[in-house]
């Protein structure tokens, strides 16, 4: 009897999805130790240190890409590389995701690319910035619709599934304002912004809870709304 | 002869009998375990089966192996590491004759450089890197020189008048049109 119901115990815990083995990728720690290594103010690092720990931890940050962004900032003046990742350090504070990995895109993601294109760090933090006046715009305006919860996850606790929403919207927003030229006024932010989220429930990036009940509750006024208070500071 | 003698005889039979029937019996315990052991009865694993199906299964042994079956499900669900999405090989393809170096950059390899090959020099240069459901904008490098505009693309973007294409993958839904 005891060997039966251990059978069936085992045959519980087996009877899950298949994991593949993932690429190698480098540790929490070895972000660290790297960030420990770089240029920055005592203080600032170790502020640093902790948001980005905490964003590993919980799915807010990867490894990968914040190595690689790290590795990026250490060759800027000092300076520089503090006004990016203080951006960054924010973002995480407030309990944003800052990085998808290498799935979409994100506030480090968006640091590389603009590097790889060769622009100035001051036009990197600049955009960092519009994307985290949009990101704090849009959690304002969906959680006072109820589309999302009322307050967000502390950033060292879970990433709650919306969070991954809230970052698409607001991603949309951006990329219609700052890369399409469009104005947030302008009607074609709305079909803009569903177009993008109904690709990404079509390809899985949204839960289909996401893509059923926040895809659908969006309306033009909230992405104007979204428009405004990022865009117009006077107004936040 | 006597009736008496008569019953003295009879008497005497009957108890060689008994101690003949007692030298009998002595052993037969061992020799009967002893056959046994040494012709076990060899059940095929189906007549096994159908017995312990035909035996009556008390109600509290299923409700035990149900809840048995569901405790480890459930352990196994706390304990096992999310799935990873299936990847799906995607060809990146860019014409670019005389091109000495090709690479394609991402948001799948945080914007670091992916070579491309043209092993038939015939300037179609190409890369089939794996890659799990998502958007993703990405870029080519022709001799280090951005090249944004992929026509396989199903969006672009310009970012500091510079042109991203921008591809969706998986769910076999996205469609090209942008």
């Amino acid at each position: 009897m005891r060997i039966a119901l251990l059978s069936l115990i085992a045959l519980g815990v087996l009877a899950q999805p298949v994991v593949l083995p993932s690429s190698p990728c480098p540790a929490p720690e070895e972000v660290l130790q790297f960030l420990l290594g770089m240029d920055l103010a005592p203080e600032f690092r170790a502020a640093v240190a902790g948001a980005l720990s905490a964003g590993m931890a919980t799915g807010r940050a990867t490894p990968t890409v914040s190595l690689l962004l790290l590795q990026d900032l250490a060759r800027l003046p000092r300076e520089a590389a503090e006004r990016i990742l203080e951006v960054i350090r924010f973002a995480l504070a407030q309990g944003f995701i800052v990085d998808t990995g290498l799935v979409g895109s994100s506030m480090m993601n968006e640091a590389r690319k603009l590097l790889a294109l060769g622009r100035k760090p001051e036009e990197i933090e600049a955009v960092l910035r519009m994307r985290l006046a949009v990101l704090l715009a849009t959690r304002s305006v969906l959680s006072r619709s109820g589309v999302v919860a009322a307050s967000p996850a502390p950033p060292d606790k879970p990433l709650p599934p919306e969070e991954r929403f809230v970052l698409e919207v607001a991603w949309a927003v951006g990329d219609f304002v700052l890369w399409e030229g469009g104005a947030f006024a302008d009607p074609r932010l709305f079909p803009f912004v569903q177009g993008r989220l109904n690709r990404l429930c079509s390809v899985g990036v949204l839960s289909a809870e996401q893509c059923q009940r926040s895809v659908v509750a969006l309306t033009p006024e909230m992405l104007q709304e979204i428009g405004r208070l990022a865009f117009q500071p006077e107004r936040r | 002869m006597r009736w008496d003698e008569v019953e003295e005889l009879v008497r005497a039979a009957l108890a060689e009998e008994v101690r003949e029937g007692a030298r009998r019996l002595a052993g037969l315990e061992e020799r009967v375990v002893g056959e046994l052991a040494r012709r076990p009865v060899r059940r095929s694993p189906w007549a096994r089966l159908r017995e312990f199906f035909r035996q009556p299964v008390p109600r509290w042994a299923l409700v035990g192996a149900a809840c048995a079956l569901l405790l480890g499900f459930a352990l196994g669900r706390l304990t096992a590491p999310k799935p990873i999405p299936q990847f799906a090989p995607n060809l990146f393809v860019i014409a670019a004759p005389g091109a000495r170096q090709v690479a394609v950059v991402g948001d799948f390899s945080a914007w670091q450089p992916i070579p491309l090959s043209d092993p038939d020099r015939d300037g179609i240069w190409t890369a089939v890197i794996p890659l799990p459901p998502g958007r993703y904008e990405y870029a080519f490098l022709v001799d280090g020189k951005w090249v944004g505009q992929d026509p396989l693309a199903q969006e672009y973007l310009r970012t500091f008048g510079e042109y991203v294409s921008v591809r969706y993958v998986g769910g076999g839904r996205a469609d090209r049109s942008s």
